[in-house]
């Protein structure tokens, strides 16, 4: 092809180093932190998992969907989508707090089922069946075997593609994307249920797992264009991204938030309209104190205000005013998933409370600068291009 | 320049067969400053606009204001008539309930936009059905016309002539009263 | 090898099937002249097939049984109908969630895959849009009827009156009226706008008198202008942008319908998007049903190629498999509720006197659809056409499960019922049928059934000349 290297940029290591640091100190003051909050840690480390391990989700469903679909968009973004499904060996590691929070701690109520009395204790009896620490712990370690196998395939026939060219790997790809999709679907559903939804294990709504879908294509996507802008000062993006590709891309990231935004909407409508007593609590809680302004904060600066923004082609097509963008959708982001887990802590410590919302941010950056480490070290290993990707040509011209 | 209508006014019109060759005869002409009165074309051409120097339609910001007039009709119709004018009580739901006054201000969102914009692009276009207007022979079937404006003396229609030929003109006729 | 060797040989490799070479969106050799001369030819000069007049006829007579099972059920009431406590909702509002989501398919490939550049849909679009309308006026008949006092619909809008009183907004089936209003006109105008140049072609082409004062009316002076044609692409692409949006909220507004009730089993906050899936697919099933034969009947393989019929049964294995996870989902959550009323619901569904409609449901919209997987079947018409009509079956069975079976048991066992249509249900249900595919019949004798001018744009030597730029 061109005598352009396509090796990722050097500047990489930079980024790298400085998350390691970062996420290392981030991890120390959670630990530390649990000397005050106790448990409440516990739901911290929880948002920061969850976000992250949403993140590589997200990555992992786009980077199949652009399989299926073709499309200049997904060229460029390709080996950054791959490498984040890179990151769930070490996801998996990360999920041991969270295990700790179940046996040791007080994160799930279903497992310490002793404890309660009452009425509440005849639900969970209902749904002991699903509800109980071993069959918790299978169900994750079996989302992890899927998550695992699938990009590891998916990213061993990528690499082919990248040193052989063969076209047939692309129909392999393809044919893995098909089933993986569903694969994806029934996990991320099923997982959100147990590591989120069965927080409050009361209560359920049937379009959990798809909302948790959206959002995590929109945490991957976000993110991912930030990134994309912030390497494509450097060579070879610097020459390969074009405005054409961020325009697609931001088209893309406003799809995401108007199906996130109608997925919420949709639960929050039914469940407001209903006023079931099994429904309602979930939402009384997120809409009540000062959590009500996080809630409105959402509806403003997770959708309303990007929404109107994404609707400009020239701010799309501006590499600057997109970043400020998907940066503002990332934090948004994390806000989400600290409003769907966080109001969850039903103690009467206030200390807990209060310092609790900061060690969720400390959290999100902890677990956040180990992933992306781990994430820029799979970067690094491969072109930063996919050299036969069969959208290549178009996306040259 | 005014919306296609040309009184009093001459012009010459040269039939192409590839839209290649009218976009090139388009740049050509204007760069030689001739005034491009119109281009015909049996499809959208991509690059034309920029070719016979259009600026970008404003239909999209006149939609997004007749949505957002539709928003507010919406909610304003919605939380008078429920809450002020004449409030009920249905099913123990509070007189002003929001949430489920989203939907219809949605759709009258999406009805005013959709509405509006589409009258502006009739009148804009002067579409009517009882338009009678002159149009150019296989125009909507597979020929591309350009017309040059020929408004005085200082039309110098050989130098226009030059231009067609390069481009690859099939013919080119003259008219006045051009409507 | 010309490409017609290609599309009916045994092998071809994977890589390549979805080359453009191989399987183009239009097949070689054509160009601007004969794209417009053989669209426009079935509506101007070619001789009307005596097969249009035979199915013509039978469809208006089914449209005609429509007309007096109306007139029946206004002369002597809806009581003709077999709705009745428990279960007062019948085939008045599956019929209506049935035609609405039909009609969802033509709004997408008109408004999303022309958002997302598929340019596949152009010879398609058209007949899917008009589908669309035809669709949603079947229906509107339906609620409209159902009040019993047709007459009177107006009511339903808010005017000033001399009752002083205005409708409930609060009520989902007010959103109906809205929502499917709007629909029905953003889908009208956006129809009619892509038919105005086309309407033009036959005007300058029509040789009778009537064709040219006719078409040359509806063309309303449009003489392809750039001016014109830029903003005219600048509408178009913003009515796209608008129906995207619209044609899931007219779903989810019908899913609301149910969901914002505290019925058992509709009370749940999964239906709008999997209603909106279900209604792509349902709709898709409908295309492809209809584009079979027409494309087959008028010779238009060269402009409706395998390429499009593949491309629809992808959309359709995908869709169907969100309708998938949606009854998985019911059916989970039905126990994982621990509420003894939506457990009783999803049992009964699946063991009660309605349970072989759920499982022929299953069969329908999840088993039989599995075949698409495979690249063989979809590539075979005959399996496309059945698997088809199999999803369009499955999708009113599904319509009536979820209908009936949360309503015929009531809470208390002294307030059960079961219910079937009655004569009234299945004739207004079959003749909307009937009025459907007559409308159908004289939009394709009379209207280019594939956007002409579109059809221009995607020509080859169109594409030259975007790639040399």
């Amino acid at each position: 092809m061109s005598e352009i290297s396509y090796a990722a940029p050097a500047e990489i290591d930079h980024y790298r180093q400085r998350a390691l640091v970062i996420g290392v100190v981030a991890l120390v003051l959670c630990a530390a932190s649990a000397a005050i909050i106790k448990d409440r840690i516990f739901f911290s480390y929880l948002v920061g998992f969850v976000f992250w391990t949403g993140v590589a989700l997200g990555s992992l469903a786009i980077a199949m969907l652009h399989q299926l679909s073709g499309g200049n968009w997904g060229v460029v973004i390709r080996r950054l989508l791959e490498s984040a499904t890179k990151t769930f060996p070490l996801l998996a590691i990360l999920f041991l707090p969270v295990v700790a929070g179940l046996l040791f701690g007080d994160l799930y109520e279903w497992a310490h089922i002793e404890k309660v009395t009452g009425k509440e204790r005849e639900i969970l009896e209902h749904k002991k069946f699903y509800l109980n620490t071993l069959f918790f712990l299978g169900r994750a370690a079996f989302y992890f075997i899927v998550w695992i196998s699938l990009t590891y395939l998916f990213n061993k026939w990528s690499r082919e593609q990248d040193e052989t060219g063969d076209r047939r790997l692309q129909r392999k790809l393809q044919i893995l994307s098909g089933p993986g999709i569903v694969l994806y679907g029934l996990t991320v559903t099923f997982s959100s249920i147990d590591w989120v939804m069965s927080l409050d294990p009361e209560w359920f709504s049937t379009i959990f797992g798809v909302l948790f879908m959206g959002g995590q294509g929109l945490s991957a996507l976000a993110l991912i264009i930030a990134l994309l802008v912030l390497l494509s000062k450097h060579e070879p993006l610097a020459s390969k991204v074009k405005p054409a590709h961020l325009h697609d891309l931001g088209k893309l990231m406003l799809a995401f938030v108007m199906l996130w935004a109608y997925f919420n909407f949709s639960q929050f409508l039914i469940i407001w309209a209903g006023n079931l007593p099994e429904e309602i609590p979930w939402y009384i809680r997120r809409l009540q104190g000062s959590w009500k302004w996080v809630g409105l904060m959402l509806v403003v600066f997770h959708f309303a205000l990007p929404f109107f923004l994404l609707l400009s082609r020239d701010l799309k097509r501006n590499a600057r005013r997109l970043i400020t963008v998907a940066l503002l959708v990332v934090f948004m982001r994390f806000i989400d998933v600290i409003w769907l887990i966080a109001p969850e802590f039903q103690e009467k410590d206030f200390t807990a409370r209060k310092l609790g919302i900061v060690m969720d941010f400390v959290a999100l950056i902890g677990v956040g600068g180990i992933w992306m480490w781990f994430f820029l070290s799979r970067l690094k290993e491969r072109p930063i291009l996919p050299l036969h990707d069969p959208n290549w040509e178009d996306a040259e011209s | 320049m005014g919306n296609g209508e040309l009184k009093n006014v001459r012009y010459t019109a040269a039939y192409f067969r590839r839209e290649e060759d009218l976009i090139a005869a388009a740049r050509e002409a204007r760069a030689a400053g001739f005034e491009i009165h119109d281009a015909f074309t049996p499809f959208p051409v991509h690059g034309l606009d920029e070719a016979v120097g259009l600026r970008p339609s404003r239909l999209t910001w006149i939609a997004l204001i007749a949505g957002a007039m539709g928003l507010g009709a919406g909610l304003a119709l919605q939380i008078w008539t429920s809450v002020y004018d004449w409030p009920l009580n249905v099913g123990g739901k509070p007189f002003n309930s929001f949430p489920l006054f989203i939907p219809v201000a949605f759709e009258l969102t999406v009805l005013f936009s959709g509405l509006i914009a589409i009258c502006v692009l009739l009148a804009r276009n002067r579409l009517w059905i009882f338009s009678k207007r002159l149009v150019f022979d296989r125009v909507t079937d597979d020929r591309f016309v350009l017309v040059l404006k020929a408004r005085d003396a200082s039309f110098d229609i050989n130098k226009a002539m030059v231009i067609f030929d390069r481009a690859g003109a099939l013919r080119v006729i003259e008219g006045d009263q051009f409507v | 090898m010309s490409t017609k060797d290609i599309e009916t040989q045994e092998y071809i490799p994977d890589h390549l099937l979805d080359e453009p070479t191989i399987t183009p969106v239009i097949r070689p050799g054509h160009t601007f002249g004969t794209v417009t001369d053989k669209i426009s030819a079935i509506a101007l000069t070619r001789k009307t097939p005596r097969g249009w007049y035979i199915g013509f006829a039978i469809a208006f007579a089914l449209a005609m049984m429509l007309f007096y099972s109306l007139a029946q059920l206004v002369l002597v009431g809806t009581g003709i109908w077999g709705l009745n406590v428990p279960v007062a909702w019948g085939f008045a509002i599956i019929n209506l969630v049935w035609w609405i989501g039909i009609g969802h398919a033509g709004t997408l490939i008109s408004a999303i895959l022309l958002l997302l550049r598929q340019n596949w849909r152009t010879s398609i679009n058209r007949f899917a849009e008009a589908m669309t309308l035809f669709a949603v006026a079947c229906a509107g008949i339906f609620p409209v009827f159902h009040t019993g006092r047709p007459w009177l619909a107006y009511w339903l809008f808010p005017y000033p009156n001399t009752m002083k009183m205005w409708p409930n907004f609060r009520s989902p089936l007010m959103w109906d009226v809205f929502a499917i209003s709007t629909y029905a006109s953003v889908s009208a105008l956006f129809w009619f706008i892509g038919l105005i140049p086309d309407f033009a072609t036959l005007r300058d082409r029509a040789r009778s008198r009537s064709g040219q004062v006719i078409y040359g009316m509806l063309a309303m002076g449009w003489r392809g202008s750039a001016r014109h044609w830029h903003r005219y692409e600048t509408a178009y692409l913003l009515l796209a942008g608008l129906a995207t949006p619209l044609v899931l909220s007219v779903h989810t507004v019908i899913s609301f319908d149910f969901t914002i009730g505290i019925t058992p089993g509709w009370h749940a906050t999964i239906f709008p998007p999997y209603f909106v899936a279900g209604a792509i697919y349902a709709g898709f099933a409908m295309v492809l049903i209809l584009a079979i034969p027409i494309r087959k009947f008028y010779g238009l393989e060269d402009f409706i190629t395998m390429r499009h019929l593949r491309n629809m049964a992808k959309i359709m294995l995908a869709t169907g498999l969100i309708v998938g996870y949606g009854y998985m989902m019911e059916a989970f959550f039905g126990w994982y509720s621990a509420n003894q009323y939506e457990g009783f619901m999803i049992r009964n569904r699946m063991t009660g006197p309605y349970a072989p409609f759920y499982w022929a449901l299953i069969f329908c919209n999840i088993i039989a659809p599995q075949i698409l997987w495979s690249r063989r079947m979809r590539n075979s018409v005959p399996v496309l056409f059945i698997t088809a009509l199999i999803v369009s079956v499955g999708m009113w069975l599904e319509r009536f499960v979820i209908v009936v079976t949360s309503l015929h048991r009531d809470y208390l066992p002294s307030s059960w019922g079961m219910y079937r249509g009655s004569f009234w249900d299945w004739s207004t249900f079959i003749g909307t049928i009937g009025l459907f595919v007559a409308l159908l019949f004289l939009f394709l004798r009379f209207l280019p059934m594939i956007s002409i001018f579109e059809m221009r744009t995607i020509l080859p030597q169109a594409e030259v000349k975007e790639a040399k730029e």
